[in-house]
């Protein structure tokens, strides 16, 4: 399939964890350039890097500070200063979360859950925007987990939640600059999600009783930012092998 | 239908007027005692609390700012202390926050976030502990159609709202406490001058599969039944009310 990702420049966020930088890889593979981010990885951020790097792509990396939006538009503007644009935003909020009950849960940790969450996403929308609106094209895609949809750790649910929300919003107020917005939700991602007290942990009695691999999970986001996805905006694809259905 | 209401005790946020009036003289009529709040118009409050007596509800009228843990704390006080227990939490308190997401105000999201999603978290936080203990509570939250619609400030908020519903929905069913939504479209409330957003589309019902808008008492009999015991299944969910508006 012919994607049109070739010299398209991209930003994926949290490239630390195996989602991220698998998503990365496959939008290498696919010729584009990239921005990698991460909130405070630095090795692993450097490693993805480094193995993007290698398939001839253009790579600039950095980290920011979550709960800043000027740390977020320094990190974006290394990007727009190395490439000039951003034409897709690969924003990788699915992460298997540490389940915590709401019993257990302090107000100042889901506070800071949700600006982790819900308004650093925001932020990093509002940074790649305005280049989108001004070349009339762009494609913005939040990754997220299953806790919007099946519940679990109280603060993460509402992230999720929030983001399908967020992203409507957006197909809404964007549609008209060719730019689509876009939720894919993941569960039993290989290396995300199967360890021990992951709450999206294959189980027997899933349609799929096995992980999800890299190049299974990350497809979704190249298709979804491919020319050919241009009239597909608002939605929520999940990719999770059945965990749950919409 | 015996709702098995009567008796119980309901906590309902906003409760001046539209949805949370009509809520609260609702389950008056089905014999419950209320416990109701507002952050602005007491007067407003007041005649809601009269309405409701009237129907021969035992009533306690606070005012509350949801955004503050001590005055919720305080207002669950009052609560416990007249009637000893709360069976029902209904959050119906809501604060719109409107824009472009790159223009967006981040001083007026932070207070739209505080009510429409932080509230919840303190609301919950004093109601669980006491209905897990008796084993048994209902959690209702007004969410609304925004986020079928695409409108980003509301849409996000309330589909934040919807996930952590479900989170409290898992974790406390195993408790005999349910958490669901209400999401009403199209329903004649009044508002406040200026208040209609250019953000918002124009409601347009003709198109709807029953082309009239709904009535505040339609969305609060659903809140009704969802409290009730015969609703003690359904957990998790979003219920429109919005005249066949859109399917989920």
């Amino acid at each position: 399939m012919e994607t049109d990702l070739k010299g398209k420049n991209v930003l994926v966020t949290e490239v630390g964890n195996p989602l991220g930088r698998s998503t990365a890889l496959a939008f290498a593979h696919e010729g584009a350039n990239l921005v990698l981010g991460s909130l405070d990885d630095s090795d692993s951020l450097g490693a993805a890097q480094q193995e993007t790097a290698a398939l001839g792509i253009k790579v600039v990396a950095g980290i920011y500070i979550a709960a800043s939006e000027d740390s977020i538009k320094q990190f974006v503007q290394r990007g727009l200063d190395e490439f000039n644009h951003i034409d897709i935003l690969v924003n990788n909020m699915a992460w298997s979360a540490a389940q915590q009950t709401f019993a257990a849960m302090s107000f100042d940790k889901w506070q800071r859950a949700i600006h982790l969450g819900l308004t650093r996403s925001l932020f990093m929308c509002r940074a790649v925007l305005p280049g989108m609106i001004e070349r009339s094209w762009g494609r913005l895609i939040q990754c997220i987990g299953l806790e919007g949809f099946v519940g679990g750790d109280p603060a993460t649910s509402a992230v999720y939640g929030g983001l399908i929300g967020l992203t409507r919003g957006m197909a809404t107020q964007y549609g008209k600059y060719r730019i689509t917005a876009n939720c894919i939700g993941y569960g039993g991602v290989d290396g995300l999600d199967n360890f021990p007290g992951a709450y999206s942990v294959s189980r027997l009695n899933d349609p799929l009783t096995r992980c999800g691999t890299g190049q299974e999970t990350s497809s979704a986001a190249i298709y979804l930012a491919s020319e050919d996805a241009g009239y597909i905006t608002g939605q929520c694809y999940l990719v999770n092998g059945g965990k749950c259905f919409l | 239908m015996d709702t098995g209401l009567k008796g119980k005790v309901v906590l309902i946020t906003g409760a001046t007027r539209n949805h949370g009036k009509a809520t609260a003289l609702a389950f008056a009529a089905e014999g419950a005692n209320l416990l109701i709040c507002t952050r602005k118009s007491m007067d407003l409050l007041r005649e809601t609390a009269r309405l409701a007596t009237d129907r021969g509800s035992k009533v306690i009228a606070k005012q509350c700012d949801v955004t503050d843990e001590g005055q919720v704390n305080d207002l669950l006080q009052s609560g416990l202390s007249e009637f000893g227990r709360i069976d029902v939490l209904i959050n119906n308190a809501g604060w719109r926050v409107h824009g472009d997401v790159i223009k967006l105000d981040m001083e007026e999201w932070q207070a739209a976030l505080d009510v429409n999603v932080h509230a919840l978290f303190r609301t919950c936080k004093a109601v669980i502990p006491g209905m897990a203990e008796r084993r048994w509570g209902r959690i209702i939250n007004y969410t609304g159609n925004s986020f079928m619609r695409g409108i980003l400030g509301p849409g996000t908020l309330k589909m934040a709202t919807l996930g952590f519903t479900r989170a409290i929905a898992q974790e406390y069913g195993e408790h005999n406490i349910t958490a669901n939504c209400i999401a009403p479209w199209a329903i004649t409330v009044e508002r406040n001058a200026g208040h209609v957003s250019s953000a918002i589309p124009a409601v347009r019902v003709e198109g709807q599969a029953i082309p009239r808008r709904g009535t505040i008492e339609e969305c609060a009999s659903l809140a009704v039944f969802l409290a009730s015991d015969k609703a003690g299944y359904i957990t998790g969910q979003n219920y429109a009310v919005n005249g066949g508006a859109y399917f989920l």
